[in-house]
């Protein structure tokens, strides 16, 4: 206690020019302070474990009352799972893990005051900033593709509406229809999930509609478990998906979205239904409080994940850059936890002990056939670099496939139950 | 998980991105009513051999013994029973 | 089993002596030769082993394939336009089988 309290002291001492700029910014307690925004897979974890300390007063940010996962929609998409299963409260969190969320958007952040600011102008003063905002697309990659289009071609990138959306079309549409995937440029969120995608679709059109195709625009000449995939293709779903890469196609520039076609640099495709999936950045905020470098995306300290460009504001989850992880829910849940013993440290005085980074990935081919990969990571020179990677093998038995699909139902539960609390 | 910031709470953070904390589920088996000397066993053959579990065998690769002890300690220290309903 | 969907780009039409570009793709189910079924015998290797492009009667381009080129094979080339006429593609695979595509260009 006397730890932090000294530190305490040292960061009002420096904040007293910061507090008469922005007087109305109430002190309420005399803990630190620590405010999330983004109360997504990697808010939700800091802001959780964080709270459960019970040294820290600790805010979560987030627009939306109810989070539905992105990890399952797919088997959402095909029929097999409810979206209902994939949503989440933040209730048990303030119940039961010591934290305060508010449920608006996050509109500016001050580094110089320590402030955010809220849509309705309330603004929080923070002592430590976390920014978890996820993924934003970038404009202009695909001419005519922007909000409005969404509507029409969904990306269901996010989960929730946009789910929705694409699983009425693919519900509407006649069999002997072609559905095409627009997969994205690297770096982006989930690398195997649009094949994963047009996996459990195809296991969904071979029970409901088997003469229709999918056919899946790349935009790059190599996806993350090819061999995996295209195996599986072959044996369970033969002649249903092809694969173009980016050096046969060109890519795909411009979405005709009253034709519901596509084009790519030779040649156009008419698609019954279409799934975008545009070239990503880090989340809207982070941009604007000057998180992110050129590349769009949020360079950080691997140790702390302290952005390197703006002090006293960590980042975690599918904004960051600079290191091996993939943006996964894993990943972001694995980072979000060093993230919040290395604030608590530095608030607190607790020891940080050398973190641990995981990623662990479950993927459908079929509900009884998932593959999965394990990869330990570690800081170094200013990196997140891999330390090892073991993954599922082309010709594993079927008995084996059924265990990993199986177990990634028991990791879903799980899982969400540690993002989002003990008994959501 | 137990709320506190030691070396085995740490640790121990990360089994809980897979092991359910209450004890339920058995695809992914539960670990909070084991004992110390269990856990590193277990660990210790997960270390040894990929067969029966790739992430396991990852885990227990990236631990030392030191940390492999700390984190024994913090579950065995927090066993769980189930929530009464 | 399935049937494997050869592709081709090939622009419309280009105008005399003009190097034009070809890309030609297949999908197909390969198989190394390096597995083993559940009885442990090999699986027989299935790749793509050959490509030949003619235009019109003319062989203007082969290759022959090997392993560890991909499952997939793409391949890209050059012709330099002649006359209008028909492009045809052949691609190989292990067991004999053969697959094909044809083109008509117009030459300007
Ligand atoms: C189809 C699909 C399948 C996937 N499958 C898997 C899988 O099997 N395994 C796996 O590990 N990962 C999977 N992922 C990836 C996983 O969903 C993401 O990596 C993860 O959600 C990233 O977490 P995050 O916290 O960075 O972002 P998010 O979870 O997107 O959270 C960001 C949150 O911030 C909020 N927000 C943003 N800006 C503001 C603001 N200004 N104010 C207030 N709130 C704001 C948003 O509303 C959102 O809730 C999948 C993704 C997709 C698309």
């Amino acid at each position: 206690m006397t730890n932090w309290t000294r530190r305490q002291i040292c960061s009002m001492a420096g904040g007293v020019l910061a507090a008469a700029a922005a007087p109305h910014v109430a002190r309420s307690q005399n803990k630190p302070r620590v405010v999330v925004i983004g109360g997504g897979i990697g808010g939700a974890t800091v802001a959780r474990y964080l709270g459960d300390l019970k040294t820290m007063d600790v805010t979560l940010i987030e627009t939306k009352r109810r989070y539905v996962t992105c990890f399952f929609s797919n088997l959402y998409l095909a029929g097999l799972r409810s979206l209902a299963s994939l949503t989440f409260g933040f209730e048990v969190l303030t119940e039961r893990h010591g934290l305060k969320v508010i449920h608006q958007a996050a509109t500016g952040v001050d580094p110089g005051t320590k402030t955010v600011t809220l849509r309705d102008g309330v603004r929080l003063a923070y002592d430590r900033l976390v920014v978890a905002a996820g993924i934003a697309f970038k404009s202009g990659e695909i001419r005519n593709y922007d909000a409005s289009a969404a509507e029409i071609m969904p990306h269901a990138w996010n989960a929730g509406p946009q789910s929705e959306l694409l699983r009425r079309q693919l519900e509407s549409m006649e069999d002997g229809g072609v559905f095409v995937i627009v997969a994205p440029p690297d770096p982006f969120r989930c690398p195997p999930a649009p094949y994963e995608r047009a996996s459990l679709v195809a296991y969904y059109f071979k029970q409901f509609k088997p003469r229709s195709k999918i056919l899946i625009l790349d935009a790059k000449d190599r996806f993350s478990g090819q061999e995996l995939f295209q195996e599986a293709w072959g044996r369970h779903y033969p002649g249903m998906i092809e694969w173009l890469p980016r050096q046969f196609t060109g890519a795909v520039k411009i979405v005709d979205v009253a034709a519901r076609s596509v084009v790519t640099e030779g040649e156009t495709f008419k698609a019954a239904v279409a799934n975008i999936i545009p070239a990503q950045k880090a989340g809207a905020i982070a941009e604007k409080t000057e998180l992110t470098d050129a590349s769009g995306w949020c360079p950080v300290d691997p140790v702390t994940f302290e952005s390197t460009l703006q002090r006293g504001i960590h980042v975690v989850g599918d904004s960051i850059i600079g290191g091996d992880m993939p943006k996964s829910a894993f990943s972001t849940n694995s980072q979000a936890k060093a993230c919040a013993f290395a604030i608590a440290a530095s608030l607190t005085g607790s020891q940080q002990f050398p973190s641990h980074l995981f990623n662990s990935c479950y993927t459908f081919l079929a509900p009884d056939d998932a593959f999965t990969n394990a990869i330990t990571f570690t800081p170094e020179g200013g990196k997140i670099k891999t330390v090892e990677t073991f993954i599922s093998k082309v010709g594993e038995s079927a008995e084996v496939r059924r265990r990993t699909a199986h177990q990634a139902v028991g990791w879903y539960s799980a899982f969400t139950a540690d993002v989002f609390g003990e008994g959501s | 998980m137990a709320a506190d910031a030691s070396h085995g709470a740490q640790i121990a953070a990360a089994c809980a991105s897979c092991h359910d904390p209450s004890g339920r589920g058995h695809a992914i088996p539960p670990i909070t009513s084991l004992d110390e000397q269990t856990i590193i066993k277990f660990m210790h053959n997960y270390r040894a051999s990929e067969s029966s579990s790739h992430v396991m065998h990852a885990v227990a690769l990236s631990l030392s013994e030191e940390e492999i002890g700390a984190v024994a300690r913090h579950l065995a220290a927090n066993v769980r029973h189930r929530d009464p309903p | 089993m399935t049937t494997p969907v050869p592709r081709v780009m090939v622009p419309g039409s280009v105008s005399r002596h003009e190097v034009f570009p070809i890309k030609a793709i297949i999908q197909h189910e390969m198989e190394t030769g390096l597995r083993t079924d559940s009885t442990g015998q090999v699986i027989p290797r299935k790749i793509i082993n050959g490509f030949v492009c003619r235009y019109g009667s003319v062989e203007v381009f082969r290759a022959d394939l090997h392993e560890a080129v991909a499952a997939n094979p793409f391949l890209e080339f050059y012709l330099r336009a002649t006359e209008s006429g028909r492009l045809e593609f052949i691609w190989q695979e292990d067991g004999g089988a053969i697959y094909s595509l044809s083109h008509e260009i117009v030459v300007t």
